[in-house]
């Protein structure tokens, strides 16, 4: 009797096994997530256990805890393709803490650094005006990779290649529209350089932005100043 | 429903570990895939509606892992297919032959051929799990079989 080609094809990859220590090793990682409560994310409600750290020209990392206590003012914000009014907690300490319409609690600051490298922490209005003037990646539980810039949505999935990302639009409120993510990894993390040329890379996806929500002038950036900022999460 | 990751890695690992490695053709990379799609799985808040619904889901995701692993600079950099073949206890020699044969198909096809020949999906199941149009997984799948028989003895003839 003949055999199927279903029946061969199953043959032989059911000889292809997990190794000896993999379910050992599934175990560890698994520990290690149940002891690391705390999740740092970048407007993902919480749901990526991933660090990722924005940066605009040039990069650096700041994080800030967030506590509790101190004034709070309203702000409009843009993440993962939704408009949505925030409350931002001033703590004092150069962070802040924000409160999204669904009661998630998030951390934040950022810093500018001089000419001289001194750091000076940025207030509330400019970091949201910075986060609302700034690209994003969402890492989707499917495993898909979606780029938003404030309505933006677009699957970026099968554009990544080396970990890298290029892709541009066209805003009229802001020049900086040439968005480099790189050291791309399926957890979740990234860093972004932003530019208002092609000068660092030459091939550029374009996204389309016909129906790009209008935002506040985008703001001007000093060449000699630049600015890093991280959002944090406990979860 | 409540999910016991060791349990289902025991029912499902192997099955998702060989979706993987027709992926990325690099055991390493594989398992690493296989790995991250199971602690999604335990992060995820989502609800399933049946142990088949976690596997169909676990594939999926896996599957997009690996995807995204093969665009990484570290897994062109990993030692290639051929070398663990010989690392492979193979019973006969033509399962062998057949998994070379599968893993040196264009990277568009070996996925479809997988989930139809393992997975037992239907070519709207397939669409729907890559994200492709049922008319694009019939083509691939009618020019894997093409290229499958050219290179296996025995290899039949079959409709979609």
């Amino acid at each position: 009797m003949k055999t199927s080609n279903e029946e061969r094809y199953k043959k032989s990859f059911d000889n292809l096994h997990l190794s000896g220590d993999f379910s050992s090793r599934l175990e560890g990682s698994l520990e290690k997530e149940r002891e690391d409560k705390k999740v740092v994310s970048l407007f993902s409600a919480g749901k990526i256990a991933a660090a990722v750290a924005i940066c605009s020209l040039t990069c650096g990392t700041a994080c800030y805890a967030a506590d509790v206590g101190g004034i709070r003012t309203n702000f409009n914000i843009w993440f993962n393709g939704t408009n949505q009014d925030i409350e931002v907690q001033d703590n004092g300490d150069g962070s802040y803490t924000y409160y999204d319409e669904d009661g998630h609690e998030y951390g934040f600051g950022g810093v500018s650094y001089g000419p001289g490298g001194e750091e000076v922490p940025m207030s509330a209005e400019e970091l949201v005006n910075l986060m609302n003037n700034d690209a994003s990646l969402e890492f989707t539980d499917d495993g898909s990779v979606i780029f938003h810039y404030r309505n933006i949505s677009e699957d970026v999935t099968d554009l990544i290649e080396d970990g890298e990302l290029h892709v541009h639009l066209e805003d009229p409120s802001n020049p900086y529209t040439y968005f480099n993510f790189s050291e791309i990894i399926p957890n979740g993390s990234y860093s972004l350089s932003t530019g208002d040329s092609k000068d660092w890379f030459t091939d550029y996806t374009e996204i389309d932005a016909t129906d790009l929500a209008s935002g506040e002038q985008a703001p001007e950036y000093d060449e000699n100043v630049s600015t890093s900022f991280t959002v944090m999460t406990d979860d | 429903m409540a999910i016991d990751i060791m349990e289902i890695c025991t029912k499902y690992g192997d099955r998702l570990y060989a979706a993987a490695f027709n992926i990325t053709r690099q055991r390493q990379d594989a398992e690493d895939a296989v790995q991250e799609a199971l602690l999604r799985l335990f992060r995820s808040d989502k609800e399933f509606e049946s142990e088949e619904h976690i596997k169909a889901w676990l594939i999926r995701v896996t599957i997009n892992i690996a995807k995204s692993t093969c665009t990484s600079f570290w897994h062109r950099n990993r030692v290639p297919y051929e070398d663990y073949m010989d690392e492979i206890p193979f019973e006969d020699e033509s399962d062998k032959d057949l998994m070379e044969a599968v893993l040196s198909l264009p990277d568009k096809y070996r996925i479809i051929v997988h989930l139809h020949y393992y997975e037992g999906y239907k070519t709207r199941e397939i669409a729907d799990t890559l994200k492709l149009s049922e008319n694009t997984v019939k083509t691939r799948l009618l020019q894997s079989r093409k290229l499958l028989k050219t290179k296996l003895e025995g290899w039949q003839d079959e409709d979609i």
